[in-house]
């Protein structure tokens, strides 16, 4: 009997042109915008690249600031791209924002368009020279006597000496804990996974409904048939799970070709969908249990809970989460939204499975004790006539 | 009129629904900006500082010297335990930048003329924030073995190079330069473009649905009513629904951030949300048109909406995305109605905020028509 609405129930599902296209569409298409917007947002937003720079020399100034400028847009990692232009040149560069600043010499100031991480850098960059200038002022100062005894080495300006103190020395080392990809802005990603597991919430609500007397002439006929209900309600999930899951492995495959590194340990992926989707459909059949609420209703409340729970896992406005993590971190250990990007982010970034076999399986606690309330409300139903 | 107030009638029938999306919404726009606000207009430059976690093994005074340097320039953030996991967590949901270990031993070494590569900081690859906090700290302990080379003991090495850290640089903007650090009442409207598609679709659609269910249309199409009246009552119920929303919506607007913003700019607002309260309106028209399905008519309002957002600019600022994108979004309304949020902000109502307002009513009538055209098809 389980194969037979097995079989049926899949049935049902792919007559269901509109819905079913809807399904493998959805997670498509806003992933397709996502990463249009997000592609490379954290190359632009994040990541440091050449300060484009415009400098201005003063007539008979020292060569101090020219000379550690153009020291500084040299090498692989060059931190300047220095153009040295007149005053009007710089202006119209800056306007153009082929620049974002302009050094002027006279005085040693600088002008950004706006306040950025990079005006910042900019900004300690002329620090930097200025300390400089007056430490080596204190060291002429307290090398004199040695300087005129030894008058070939006397500087005729710091020109030398700036020089020498652009080859500083390097205090630090820089450590980075993990291979995987700790781009934030991947988390949209995974909250699109979320929400269009979520949305999976729409197919079985349908199919709940068709197995109810009271929704139409199809649930007549199929409460008249001694099969157990849970019997039915299984076959039904199982069904949809496997056809919703298939949809969801679509759009991994099309964000992978996307060029979006989700690292390589596909099969915890691939798991993660699966309890994704089976949370999303538990909620579907919870909701289409409930009586006498009409089918746009239940819809709506499919709708809020899917979005409700995407946002509050970082689907439009990131921070959201981390908020509740402080919080209220309850609602991140329960949100099925939440823990479907957690674990996307978990095995992205940590090398054990902990936080992501402790989220399965809270997903997967979550959708049996879902599917039992939704096997009892289903089960209580008697009619006095068909 | 009857259509007219069959609309109602049948929207009252789903006024449940409608209460639950517009307060579900109007809870998570109200999250959303809370968590997004910044402390206001920025008229003056403020440099950028780096949060960043600290583990001083070392305690010895170079090492006070260095933290107390980066304490006074940069932002320290305490409670953060040194332990891989919680670092990269603290990195990833940007409660730091990085953090920095100073090893026991390294005040002794910078002494000796040593201590190269001896810092250990975490931080993602590359990042901005990392360059800035390394140039900053690498300055400043270059300094500081300068006047330890000169023959200064540790105390007053650290004397003098606190004082050439006293140095400043002056920073100004052009005359018109782009002072942009949006208010709450920003935020509030912006994500008001995700919002109003998401109410008005998974609101009115059901409405709409329900005029096209069997019964109820053949009754309309036999009886003396005539086709462009049924439209007009639509229209016309579509409308004051439309009104409600955004005076309704820009009321709580004023409410949560209308504080420090004028009157004249809450007004503003609220026109812009008007003329893009028509658009989601005339999405709602052609998505029904489309279908009939709840569910589906749900997948639309979200691509539609969620779709518009990333790419208009309403989600993240625009100057982030590309410039191709940022083309293709001007043939989108989402992206009128960004920029002249972006021209209330700064109270200006001249040609280009009209203009804006212009163009978002055109994409509507355009949207409304394509839906009456179909919906005559289908009629």
């Amino acid at each position: 009997m389980f194969g037979h609405i097995f079989k049926n129930a899949i049935k049902v599902a792919v007559r269901e042109k509109t819905s079913l296209f809807w399904s493998f569409i959805f997670p498509i298409v806003l992933a397709t915008f996502m990463f249009i917007a997000f592609g490379n947002i954290m190359e632009k937003d994040e990541l440091f690249h050449e300060i484009p720079v415009a400098f201005v020399k003063e007539e008979g100034a020292s060569l101090g600031l020219s000379y550690m400028l153009e020291a500084m847009g040299e090498g692989e990692e060059a931190m300047l791209s220095v153009q040295t232009v007149t005053a009007e040149e710089a202006q119209k560069l800056l306007d153009d924002k082929k620049v974002e600043g302009i050094i002027y010499e006279d005085g040693c100031k600088l002008v950004v368009l706006k306040e950025s991480m990079n005006s910042t850098i900019l900004e300690e960059i002329l620090l930097l020279y200025k300390q400089n200038e007056t430490v080596m002022m204190d060291m002429l100062a307290s090398s004199t006597m040695q300087l005129a005894e030894d008058a070939a080495s006397v500087p005729g300006d710091l020109e030398e000496l700036v020089k020498g103190m652009t080859e500083r020395a390097t205090y630090y080392k820089e450590v980075h804990f993990t291979e995987g990809s700790q781009n934030k802005y991947y988390n949209y990603f995974y909250a699109i996974f979320a929400m269009s597991c979520l949305f999976a919430s729409f197919s079985a609500m349908s199919s709940i409904g068709r197995i109810q007397a009271d929704c139409g002439a199809l649930g007549m006929r199929r409460n008249m048939v001694p099969t157990h209900k849970m019997l039915t309600i299984v076959a039904e999930f199982t069904a949809l799970l496997l056809i919703q899951f298939l949809a969801e492995v679509i759009a991994l495959g099309y964000m992978a070709l996307l060029g979006m590194d989700f690292g390589s340990r596909i099969p915890f992926i691939l798991l993660i969908l699966f309890f994704g989707v089976s949370i999303g459909l538990a909620i579907g059949t919870i909701v289409g249990s409930v009586k006498k609420i009409p089918e746009a209703g239940k819809v709506g409340i499919c709708v809020a809970v899917g979005m409700v729970l995407s946002v509050l896992a970082d689907l439009c406005v990131g921070g959201l989460k981390h908020q509740l993590e402080l919080h209220a971190p309850i609602i991140n250990r329960i949100n099925p939204a939440a823990l479907i990007t957690d674990s996307f982010y978990s095995l992205g970034v940590y090398d054990d499975y902990g936080v992501l076999f402790r989220n399965v399986a809270t997903l997967g606690i979550e959708t049996v004790i879902l599917l039992v309330i939704a096997y009892l409300m289903v089960k209580k139903s008697r009619y006095k006539e068909l | 009129m009857q259509n007219f107030k069959l609309f109602f009638k049948i929207l009252n029938r789903y006024k449940g629904q409608m209460i639950m999306f517009v307060g579900i919404f109007a809870s998570v726009i109200i999250s959303v900006t809370k968590s997004n606000s910044a402390s206001g207009d920025a008229t003056s430059y403020m440099s950028r500082t780096v949060q960043y976690a600290l583990f001083d093994e070392d305690q010895s005074v170079l090492s006070g010297a260095i933290a107390a340097y980066l304490a006074e320039s940069q932002e320290l953030v305490e409670n953060i335990p040194n332990e891989k996991r919680a670092l990269q967590d603290a990195i990833y949901n940007g409660d730091i930048d990085c953090s920095l270990v100073i090893p026991a031993g390294f005040g002794d070494a910078l002494l000796a003329g040593d201590g190269q590569e001896d810092l250990q900081i975490v931080t993602y690859a590359d990042s901005q924030e990392a360059v800035l906090f390394e140039t900053a700290l690498d300055n400043y302990i270059n300094i500081l073995a300068n006047y330890l080379q000169l023959g200064y003991d540790a105390e007053n090495a650290v004397i003098q190079a606190n004082r050439v850290m006293d140095l400043t640089v002056d920073v100004t903007f052009p005359d018109g330069g782009e002072v942009k650090d949006f208010n709450p009442a920003h935020f509030f409207f912006i994500y008001l473009a995700w919002v109003m598609i998401m109410i008005i679709v998974n609101g009115v659609g059901p409405v709409l649905s329900a005029f096209k269910e069997k019964e109820c249309s053949r009754r309309i199409y036999c009886s003396s009513c005539k086709f462009s009246s049924l439209q007009g009552s639509m229209y016309a119920g579509m409308a004051v629904l439309g009104t409600v929303l955004t005076i309704f919506f820009a009321v709580l607007g004023s409410i949560i951030v209308g504080k420090n913003v004028s009157l004249n700019r809450i007004l503003l607002y609220g026109v812009n949300l008007l003329c893009y309260t028509v658009v989601a309106l005339s999405l709602v028209f052609l998505f029904s048109a489309i279908t009939r399905k709840q569910a589906v008519l749900s997948m639309l309002a979200n691509v539609v909406s969620l779709g518009m957002s990333f790419i208009c600019g309403i989600f993240v600022p625009m100057e982030l995305l590309s410039d191709g994108v940022e083309k293709a979004a001007h043939f989108l309304p989402a992206y009128w109605y960004g920029q002249a949020v972006e021209l209330a902000d700064k109270g200006l109502m001249g040609k280009e905020f009209m203009g804006c307002l212009g163009i978002e009513l055109l994409f509507a009538v355009a949207i409304f028509v394509v839906a009456a055209v179909v919906n005559r098809k289908n009629a």
